[in-house]
């Protein structure tokens, strides 16, 4: 059986780690954030719409999916220490920006994570993802 | 090449100090104590001809302090205020020239070497102006200004490319070839050509011992890329010719079948098939053309014979002409139904290779990323849980699916041949779609014609002229397409001669590919290193090489340098042998010498210099017998120059023992090296 290569646990480990990078302030992010890119990640209609939302201030989603893969690749990157866990937030530690550093300065990997997480940048802010999830409490 | 005479010329305040020697023919014994200066000498030698870095330093770093900046003169430190040296030197043409360069000087950089014609040392010199050339910068091997591309075609050399570790491609470098000539004591000693210095060539030693005795390998590696450009060319105008068939057929409506679409190694003239598709059926260009004429021949016959307008014939034909015309339509139909499907299928093969190919570039990040991960010491990278250290599943929802899981690599190799496969279908599919234009154009000119056909005969129902028009107009368009297709007839013919040449072109180009050697050596090469190695043997038993049995050492094929059973042979560590190291010398000795026996050895035509130096030789504690051995092979070499430094333990008695009866020149001096000139010259 081929393994989709978003499976493999470096491949997400090096997604995740990028994400923390690329896309959150100092490095850090809470699970529903993280969770959001992963799922924007799979579709470029995802991307292309983090992407306003970022240029708007306001995540204009109702919804995003959960993924089981993303939950066991943190728990290896925990487990690495490439990332801490307090408080619920993730943060990158020095071996993760080493990673994320060393993935950069390759060019050739992984071109269209960083391309989409490039265009999207640093706009997609905690309190826009939890205004969002608010109102699933809300109903 | 021969050296001749070497001059160091220093001025101090005390006057002109240095030194000054002629080289003998074959055998040159320099013997000097140690810390007299022996190793100066041998590096200032090395320094004037650029080759310094064989001493593993670059510039006058590679020089002792008494050459370049102060030296004892019974107890007084003496200041060097410039230096140069001067080396006299001939190629195997007879032409002497004479090297100049700066040592300690304020006007000329350690990087410039002067050539002046002539032999300046040992007798009167051109007085042609000498040619300046540079060391050490990029390019000093390749451009025209290089020292080192001077020295390589004045030895009459043509170094081959060779494979550089990055893998890039560089020429071989001047310097490691003369690492199988001239060996330092520190380093040259501890293996063969053990001096080379290392400038990003792959297995570099092996590389020189393929120079040096002239192997094919490199003619081979020159001769596949001949041969593969010869191909490509071919493979380009075989592509050209059936472009051009294609288009030249399309033009008419006709369609070139199974033709292959890339060179073959044979073409039968009778192959080329190229057909009309026509209601009745698909027709050849000949029977198309026989018809064409029999038609003209009739619409001919039948204008000579005026007749009346004859109604009801006209309607027939009417009739029939309005039947063909419905056929024809159907046939277009048909046609265009499937064009418009194959347009669809092409862009469903073009959305998934894109997709492949975005899957593999994240595949190979994947298998990458497992690299770098590795760097940064992520146990994960070798398939381990960070935690409890593990295995873990290279897949994160391994516990959800089932079945074996591929591996990363197995699973670009399986993108790639879906890919692959994909990319196949997909070039069946265009071919279709070329064709099946072409189908549509042919029956859309068909249906044109038959049409303006048609026409005439409805206008000739309401007219009553001798010939009629739609006669008139039969025989301008029967003519029209007769004078075409004959001329595409011609075209074909060419073709029949042309493809079955190209083919066998193509074939005798892959049979001269198939024919090259698999292994790196050709007949010729293996009978070279054959030879190679019955002197190298013969060299270790008379050096008394004790440690294995002579008969026993082989030279690997591949990487031409001694083996003892699959291990490349170095020290043996053997209880019967009082010291391992010393054998290790004492095939080194073989090795080099019989290199140069091999190299010319009648028939061989290799690139060997036709020189030794030789720094030291009797290392660690080696025994007279065998170091008189050495001497005297040295000695015996017909046409080989060779200079050998040696200490002699410090006694008279070991070096009498060793050169007794031996013929040789001998340069020797009391106390230090760089003593006061008594001679001048005028390149001082």
């Amino acid at each position: 059986m081929p393994v989709l290569v978003e499976h493999r646990p470096l491949y997400k480990m090096a997604e995740v780690v990028l994400t923390l990078h690329l896309a959150c302030n100092r490095g850090k992010s809470s699970l529903l954030r993280l969770h959001l890119f992963n799922w924007a990640l799979k579709l470029p209609e995802r991307v292309e719409a983090l992407s306003q939302a970022a240029r708007q201030k306001k995540l204009n989603l109702a919804v995003w999916g959960f993924d089981p893969a993303l939950a066991v690749v943190l728990r290896y990157l925990v487990g690495s220490e490439l990332l801490s866990e307090a408080n619920g937030k993730f943060t990158l530690q020095t071996e993760g920006h080493a990673f994320a550093k060393t993935i950069m300065a390759d060019e050739s990997l992984m071109r269209k994570v960083k391309r989409d997480l490039g265009v999207v940048g640093k706009g997609i802010t905690e309190d826009m993802v939890s205004a969002v999830s608010k109102e699933w409490k809300a109903q | 090449m021969r050296f001749r005479a070497i001059r160091l010329h220093a001025a101090t305040a005390r006057g002109p100090h240095g030194f000054d020697f002629r080289f003998g023919e074959k055998l040159t014994i320099v013997r000097a104590n140690n810390s007299s200066g022996k190793s100066t000498f041998f590096h200032t030698l090395l320094y004037a001809m650029g080759m310094e870095e064989l001493t593993g330093a670059r510039g006058t770093k590679s020089l002792q302090s008494a050459v370049r900046e102060h030296f004892l003169d019974g107890q007084d430190a003496v200041g060097v205020v410039s230096s140069s040296v001067m080396l006299e030197i001939a190629n195997v043409a007879g032409d002497i020239i004479t090297l100049r360069r700066a040592i300690n000087s304020t006007d000329r950089s350690d990087k410039l070497v002067e050539v002046f014609q002539g032999a300046w040392l040992t007798g009167p010199g051109s007085h042609a102006p000498p040619s300046a050339y540079y060391l050490h910068d990029p390019g000093s091997a390749q451009f025209a200004s290089g020292f080192f591309r001077f020295l390589e075609r004045w030895l009459g050399l043509e170094l081959p490319k060779v494979a550089r570790a990055d893998g890039g491609e560089t020429k071989l470098y001047l310097q490691d070839v003369f690492a199988a000539h001239a060996v330092e004591q520190k380093r040259g000693w501890t293996d063969y050509i053990g001096n080379a210095p290392y400038f990003g060539i792959a297995n570099v030693r092996t590389r020189v011992v393929e120079y040096v005795l002239g192997l094919d390998v490199f003619d081979t590696a020159m001769e596949k890329g001949r041969l593969e450009q010869e191909r490509q060319d071919i493979e380009r105008r075989w592509a050209e010719a059936m472009g051009a068939l294609r288009n030249e057929a399309a033009q008419l409506g006709f369609l070139p079948k199974d033709m292959p679409a890339r060179a073959v190694r044979t073409f039968d003239a009778s192959s080329l098939n190229v057909v009309k598709q026509l209601p009745e059926g698909p027709v050849s260009v000949g029977s198309y053309l026989n018809a064409l004429r029999a038609e003209h021949r009739t619409l001919v016959a039948a204008s000579e014979t005026p007749t009346a307008v004859q109604t009801p014939e006209l309607l027939a034909r009417l009739s029939e002409e309005e039947d063909r015309s419905q056929r024809i339509v159907a046939l277009h139909e048909v046609a265009d139904l499937a064009q418009r499907g194959r347009v669809a299928s092409r862009a469903d093969y073009r959305r998934m290779i894109a997709e492949l190919d975005s899957d593999i570039e994240k595949n190979e990040s994947a298998a990458k990323l497992r690299k770098y991960g590795a760097n940064l010491e992520l146990t994960l990278a070798s398939g381990q849980c960070p935690v409890c250290g593990q295995a873990v599943e290279d897949n994160l929802l391994a516990d959800e699916t089932s079945g074996r899981q591929m591996g990363l690599e197995t699973n670009i190799d399986y993108l790639k041949a879906q890919r692959a496969m994909v990319v196949r279908q997909a070039d069946g599919l265009q071919r279709e779609l070329d064709e099946g234009a072409v189908t549509l154009a042919g029956l859309g000119r068909d249906l044109a014609t038959i049409r303006q056909r048609l026409s005439a005969i409805r206008r000739d129902l309401g007219a009553g002229e001798q010939l009629t028009r739609s006669h008139l107009r039969a025989i301008v368009a029967n003519e029209f397409e007769l004078g075409r297709v004959e001329k595409f007839q011609e075209l074909l013919e060419a073709f029949e001669e042309s493809l079955p040449a190209l083919a066998r072109e193509f074939d005798a180009n892959r049979k001269a590919h198939g024919e090259l050697p698999k292994d790196n050596l050709s007949a010729s090469d293996r009978a070279k290193v054959d030879k190679f190695v019955v002197l190298f043997r013969a060299n270790a038993t008379s050096f008394d090489y004790a440690s294995v049995q002579a008969r026993e050492i082989n030279i690997n094929g591949e990487s031409l340098l001694p083996t003892l059973g699959d291990m490349e042979l170095r020290q043996v560590i053997n209880a019967k042998v009082e010291s391992s190291a010393s054998d290790f010398v004492r095939l080194i000795w073989a090795y080099l010498i019989a290199l140069y026996e091999t190299a010319t050895f009648q028939g061989v035509n290799g690139h060997h210099l036709d020189f030794l130096l030789f720094d030291e030789p009797a290392q660690h504690s080696m025994s007279e017998l065998s170091m008189r051995a050495l001497l005297q092979r040295l000695a015996g070499s017909r046409g080989l120059q060779s200079i050998v430094f040696a200490s002699f333990e410090n006694t008279e008695s070991n070096f009498l023992a060793v050169t007794d009866n031996l013929t040789f020149d001998l340069i020797t001096w009391d106390g230090k090296l760089v003593r006061p000139l008594t001679t001048r010259s005028v390149l001082d």
